[in-house]
C-alpha cells in the first residue's frame, strides 16, 4: 500500500488530486484556486527535487503495479533523463502558473483554465516518470486529451477549427503510440524501460512499430510534415498555455523518442536496421522549413510556433545521430528549448496582454514601454540564434560536435543556416522594439507600472536562467544532460 | 445456504410470470411498476449467485422437469451462459428503472413493461438453453418483442421501422429453423451436448448439410444480430423506438444473437469443423466491413439517434471480429466487448433520450452550450463517448487493448491497424457531440436537468463506465473461463 507514496507516483498523483480539488474549491473562492494550481506544479518540483541525491548517487527509481490493468501493468521511474526532463517541465510550469494568475485575470471562463492546466501537468509529469511504454501512453492520452480544452480556451471560431484539428491529429497520434506499444508487447512479452533496449531482432512487426512510434511523437512535437496542427494551435491558446504547449508539451515527443531508440530498441538495433535514417532526413526538412516559414509569418505568436517546429527538429537531429554528443545536445536543448521558448511566449503574451498588439509591424518602439518585457525576449532571442554563453548556444555547440563525430558536415552547415535564418526573424524585430520609433499613441503613455509582477517575476527568472545558467563552474542542466546521455549509451541506468 | 439447482429456470420463470401479471393490473399501475421492478431485481441477484456458483463449482447442468437429455429440456449454465446471463440481467435492471422513473413515451404503460419483460426472458432463455430447439423458440420470442417495443411508440416511423425488422427478423428465423433441421438431420439430436458428440462421427459423412446448415445459421443470426452488410433494419429501428427500447435493443438483444451463433457454430459444430470450413474468413472480412462502414455512416449523421444506431453497427463488427480472430485475448476481448458495449450504449441512448426529451433537440447541431444546462447528464454522455472512441482510463479502452493484442496474437496486425482506425473514426463522430454540447453559445437558457431518479440509471452506468475502465481485474477471471470454453 505504501508504493503509492514513492516520489514518482506522488509527483504524477498530488496534481491529479489537485485538479479534482480546485474544481471543488472554485466557485467559493479564487484565491484558494489560484494558490492550489501554483501549488501543484511546486509541489512536484520540490519531490523531484528531493530525489535529485538518489539519481546522481546512481540509484534508478522503480515502482511497478502490475495489477493495474493487466497483462500490461503499470511502472514509474526516475533516472537521469527524467529528472532533467521532470525538473524543467515542473519548474517552466510552475512560473507559467504564477505568470497566467495575472495574464487570465482579463480572460473568461477561469474556472476551466485552472482545473485544466493542473489535469494537463499531472499528464505530463506521468509521461516522463513512467517506467513503460504502456503508462507512458496512458499519461500521453491524458495529457493530449486535457491540453485541448486549454487550446480552445477562447472559443473563437478559429480556435475551435485549431482546436478540432489538434484533436483529430493527437488522438491519431495516440492510437499510432497504442499500435506500436502493444506490437513491442507483443514481440518482446514486456513493454519496460530496459537500458540498452529489449528488442534483440528488429523484425517487419518492429520496423512497423518503430515507424509507429516515429509518427505518433512526430504528431505531438510537431516534426515535418506531422506539423500541420501546431502553428493553429499554439497562437489561439492563451499565452500562459501557448508557452506550456510549445515550451515543455512538445517535449514529450522527443522525450518518449529518446526513450524508444534507447530504452526499447536499443541504439545499435536502430542503427542495424537502418531506421536512423528515417529520422535524419526528418529532422532535416523539420530544421529548413520550420525556420524558412517562420520568417514570413507577421503574427508574433505564429512566428514563435514555426520556430518551435524549427527547434524540435534539432532535438530530433541530436537523437538520429546516435551519437552521445549529439544526444547531449539533443537532452541539452530539451531544457534550453523549454526556458527560451515559454519566456518567448511569456513575454509575447505581456505586450499582447497590455496593448492587444500581436502583429510583429505595430512593434516598433514597444522598449521604451515595457523595456523589462522586451529585454527579456531580447535575450531569450538571442539565445535561439545561438549566441555565447546564453543556453542555445551550449546546445548547437554539442549538436554540432556531435555531427561532426558522426562524421557529417552536412548538419553542422545545416545547423548554421538554421542560425542564420534564426537571427533573420529575431533580430530585425529585436532593433524596431527597442530602437524604433513608436507609431503614435504618445499619449497613452502612463505612470503606472509596467507590469504586475506575478507577471514580470517568471520572465525575469527565465531570462536569468539563459543568461546565468553556463557561466557557472559546472552548468547543472549539463551536467545532467551528460550524465543521461552516458548512461543512455552505456546501457546502463 | 439453499440450493442453487433451480436457479436457472427460475430466472426465466420469473420474468415470464411477472410478464403475464403485469399487464393485469392496468388498474394499479404502482404495483405493476413494483412487479416489474422488483422481478428485475430478483433476476439480478439469481444472476449473480449463478455466476458465483459457476465459477466456484463448474458448469451447471439442469433438466427441466427433472427428464434428462436426450428427451428433456435442458439449460446448461457454463461461464459463458453465467457471464451474458449475468450481462443481462444488471444492464436490464437499470433500464426497467429508467423506463419506470422517465417521462412516459408510450400510450400502454403496462403492456410495454411485458413486452420488455417477455424479451428478456428470452435473453435469459437463448443464453442458457442446452438445445437448439429451445433455442430457437426463445429467439423467436425475443425476436417478436423486440419488434413490439419498437412499435409501441404508435408514430408512423417508429411503425414502419418495426414492420421492416419484423419482416427481415422472421427471413432470419426462417434460416435459423432451416439449418437447426438441417443439423437435425444430420445428427438425430436437437441436445447440443449431444449433437457435438454425434457430429464428431458423422460431419464427415454429410458435409454439404453442415455447411448449408452453417451458412444458414450465419445468415439468420447474423441479420438479427446486424452484421454488416445485413444490418439495414438497425438504424431505423434503434433511432426510432423509445428511449428504453432503443437501449435494450442495441445494448442487449443484437449481441445475444451473437451469443447464440457462438453456442452453435462455435461450441456445438465444434472447433475442428471450423476451421476446415471458410465461415471464419467470410466473419473477419464481414466484420471488418461492419467496422468501416459502421463509423462511415455514423459520421455523416446529424440525428443523434441515428448516429448511436450506426455505431452499434461498427461495435457488433467489434464482436465478430474478436471471435473470428479467435486467438484468446481476441476472444478475451470480444467477450469484454459484449459487457462494456452494453454499459456504454445503454448509457449513450438514456442519456441521449434524455436530453431529446428535455431539450427537444434531436440534432447535434443544436446541443449548443446544453452541457451547461444538463452537466449531469452530458458529464455522463462525455464518459460514455470517451469510453466509445476507447480513451484510456474509461471501458472501451479495455476491450480495444484485448482486441488490438489478440489481432496481433493472432498474426494479423492489419486487423489491430483496422481496430485503431475505427477508433479514430468514432473520434471524428462522438467528439462534435460533446464539443458542441460544451463549448460555444449557450441557445438554450430555459432547459434544465430531469428528476434525480431518472438521472441514477445514467450515474450507475457512467461509474461502471469509469470502474471497469480503471480495474478491469475485478470480472477478470469470469471472462478468462468463457473465453477458454470458445478457444478450447
Amino acid at each position: 500500500m505504501f508504493m503509492f507514496l514513492q516520489t514518482p507516483v506522488l509527483a504524477v498523483i498530488i496534481p491529479m488530486v489537485l485538479f479534482a480539488v480546485i474544481y471543488l474549491v472554485e466557485r467559493r473562492s479564487w484565491r484558494l484556486r489560484n494558490a492550489l494550481a501554483v501549488l501543484a506544479p511546486l509541489i512536484s518540483f520540490l519531490l523531484l527535487l528531493g530525489s535529485y541525491p538518489q539519481v546522481i548517487a546512481g540509484e534508478r527509481v522503480f515502482i511497478e503495479f502490475p495489477a493495474i490493468l493487466p497483462p500490461l501493468g503499470m511502472s514509474f521511474s526516475i533516472d537521469y533523463l527524467s529528472l532533467l526532463v521532470g525538473l524543467v517541465v515542473s519548474f517552466v510550469w510552475l512560473l507559467v502558473t504564477i505568470y497566467a494568475t495575472e495574464y487570465m485575470v482579463k480572460e473568461h471562463a477561469k474556472n476551466r483554465y485552472y482545473p485544466f492546466s493542473t489535469l494537463t501537468l499531472a499528464g505530463t509529469m506521468g509521461v516522463i516518470l513512467s517506467g513503460d511504454l504502456f503508462t507512458f501512453f496512458l499519461f500521453f492520452e491524458l495529457m493530449s486529451l486535457s491540453a485541448y480544452v486549454l487550446i480552445v480556451h477562447e472559443e473563437t471560431p478559429e480556435a475551435m477549427r485549431a482546436g478540432y484539428k489538434y484533436l483529430v491529429l493527437t488522438i491519431a497520434g495516440g492510437l499510432a503510440l497504442f499500435f506500436a506499444t502493444i506490437a513491442v508487447f507483443e514481440i518482446a512479452g514486456t513493454v519496460s524501460f530496459a537500458p540498452g533496449g529489449f528488442i534483440a531482432e528488429v523484425s517487419g512487426l518492429a520496423i512497423m512499430a518503430f515507424y509507429a512510434f516515429l509518427i505518433g511523437f512526430g504528431i505531438k512535437a510537431g516534426i515535418v510534415p506531422l506539423h500541420v496542427w501546431l502553428p493553429e494551435a499554439h497562437p489561439v491558446a492563451p499565452s500562459p498555455a501557448s508557452a506550456l504547449l510549445s515550451g515543455v508539451m512538445l517535449k514529450t515527443g522527443a522525450y518518449g523518442m529518446i526513450r524508444v531508440v534507447f530504452n526499447v530498441f536499443g541504439y545499435e538495433g536502430i542503427r542495424g536496421a537502418g531506421l536512423d535514417n528515417s529520422m535524419l532526413v526528418l529532422a532535416a526538412i523539420t530544421i529548413f522549413l520550420g525556420s524558412a516559414v517562420a520568417i514570413s509569418q507577421e503574427d508574433i505568436k505564429r512566428r514563435l510556433a514555426y520556430s518551435s517546429v524549427g527547434q524540435m527538429g534539432y532535438i530530433l537531429l541530436g537523437i538520429g545521430l546516435l551519437q552521445e554528443r549529439a544526444l547531449i545536445g539533443a537532452i541539452f536543448h530539451i531544457f534550453a528549448h523549454a526556458v527560451m521558448k515559454s519566456s518567448l511566449f511569456l513575454a509575447a503574451g505581456a505586450v499582447i496582454h497590455k496593448t492587444g498588439k500581436r502583429r510583429i509591424s505595430e512593434w516598433n518602439g514597444l522598449g521604451q514601454e515595457m523595456t523589462v518585457t522586451m529585454l527579456v525576449f531580447t535575450v531569450a532571442a538571442l539565445s535561439m540564434v545561438g549566441i555565447p554563453p546564453l543556453v542555445g548556444f551550449v546546445s548547437k555547440w554539442e549538436l554540432a560536435l556531435g555531427s561532426l563525430d558522426a562524421g557529417n558536415w552536412g548538419f553542422v552547415l545545416l545547423l548554421l543556416l538554421s542560425s542564420m535564418m534564426n537571427f533573420i526573424y529575431y533580430f530585425p524585430l529585436i532593433q524596431n522594439t527597442l530602437f524604433g520609433k513608436q507609431q503614435a499613441a504618445e499619449g497613452q503613455a502612463s505612470n503606472s507600472p509596467e507590469l504586475p509582477w506575478k507577471m514580470l517575476a517568471p520572465m525575469v527568472v527565465l531570462a536569468l536562467i539563459i543568461v546565468l545558467i553556463d557561466l557557472f563552474p559546472q552548468n547543472p542542466a549539463l551536467d545532467l544532460a551528460k550524465r543521461a546521455a552516458g548512461a543512455l549509451f552505456l546501457g546502463v541506468h | 445456504m439453499f440450493s442453487l439447482t433451480h436457479a436457472p429456470i427460475l430466472m426465466v420463470v420469473i420474468l415470464l410470470t411477472a410478464a403475464f401479471i403485469v399487464p393485469l393490473l392496468r388498474k394499479h399501475l404502482l404495483v405493476a411498476k413494483a412487479l416489474f421492478l422488483g422481478a428485475g431485481l430478483l433476476v439480478t441477484i439469481l444472476s449473480f449467485l449463478v455466476a458465483w456458483n459457476v465459477l466456484e463449482n463448474g458448469t451447471m447442468v439442469y433438466n427441466v422437469g427433472g427428464w434428462a437429455a436426450p428427451h428433456g429440456i435442458a439449460l446448461v449454465v457454463d461461464a459463458f451462459a453465467a457471464y451474458v446471463s449475468l450481462v443481462i440481467s444488471v444492464i436490464s435492471l437499470v433500464i426497467f428503472w429508467f423506463a419506470v422513473f422517465a417521462p412516459r413515451e408510450v400510450k400502454h404503460e403496462v403492456g410495454y413493461y411485458a413486452l420488455i419483460l417477455l424479451l428478456t426472458a428470452a435473453m435469459h432463455g437463448i443464453v442458457m438453453a442446452g438445445d437448439i430447439f429451445n433455442l430457437f423458440v426463445f429467439v423467436e420470442i425475443s425476436s417478436l418483442a423486440a419488434v413490439a417495443i419498437i412499435a409501441v411508440k404508435g408514430t408512423k416511423e417508429s411503425i414502419e421501422a418495426s414492420f421492416r425488422y419484423l419482416i427481415l427478423s422472421a427471413l432470419g428465423s426462417g434460416g435459423l429453423l432451416f439449418s437447426i433441421a438441417l443439423l437435425f438431420m444430420v445428427t438425430g439430436h436437437l441436445n447440443m451436448d449431444l449433437m457435438r458428440q454425434t457430429l464428431e462421427v458423422t460431419a464427415g459423412q454429410y458435409p454439404l448439410n453442415v455447411l448449408t446448415a452453417l451458412a444458414f445459421m450465419v445468415v439468420g443470426l447474423g441479420v438479427k444480430s446486424a452484421l454488416f452488410p445485413l444490418h439495414i433494419w438497425l438504424p431505423d429501428a434503434h433511432a426510432n423506438a423509445p428511449t428504453a427500447s432503443s437501449a435494450l435493443l442495441s445494448g442487449l438483444v443484437v449481441k445475444v444473437y451473437i451469443v447464440a451463433l457462438m453456442r452453435i457454430a462455435y461450441m456445438t459444430l465444434g472447433m475442428e469443423l471450423f476451421y476446415l470450413l471458410p465461415i471464419r474468413q467470410i466473419l473477419l472480412v464481414m466484420a471488418s466491413l461492419a467496422i468501416v462502414a459502421g463509423s462511415v455512416f455514423a459520421i455523416v449523421q446529424d440525428n443523434i439517434k441515428r448516429l448511436l444506431a450506426f455505431s452499434t453497427v461498427a461495435q457488433v463488427g467489434y464482436i465478430f471480429l474478436g471471435f473470428s480472430l479467435l486467438s484468446a485475448r481476441a476472444v478475451e476481448g470480444a467477450v469484454w466487448h459484449i459487457l462494456i458495449h452494453a454499459i456504454m450504449k445503454t448509457l449513450l441512448f438514456l442519456a441521449v433520450g434524455v436530453v431529446i426529451h428535455q431539450s427537444g433537440y434531436k440534432k447535434i447541431s443544436q446541443l449548443h452550450g446544453l452541457g451547461r444546462r444538463m452537466p449531469l447528464t452530458f458529464a455522463c454522455i462525455t464518459l460514455g463517448a470517451l469510453s466509445m472512441v476507447g480513451i484510456p482510463g474509461t471501458a472501451g479502452f479495455i476491450s480495444k487493448l484485448y482486441l488490438a493484442l489478440g489481432a496481433l496474437d493472432a498474426g494479423q496486425a492489419i486487423f489491430a491497424v483496422l481496430i485503431l482506425l475505427s477508433s479514430l473514426l468514432s473520434a471524428v463522430y462522438y467528439f462534435p457531440l460533446i464539443i458542441t454540447a460544451y463549448f460555444g453559445h449557450d441557445a438554450s437558457p430555459t432547459v434544465v436537468e430531469p428528476s434525480l431518479a431518472v438521472q441514477l440509471p445514467l450515474v450507475v452506468l457512467a461509474i461502471a463506465v469509469l470502474f471497469y475502465g480503471l480495474m478491469p481485474s475485478i470480472l477478470l477471471p469470469l471472462v478468462r473461463q468463457t473465453a477458454l470454453l470458445i478457444t478450447r
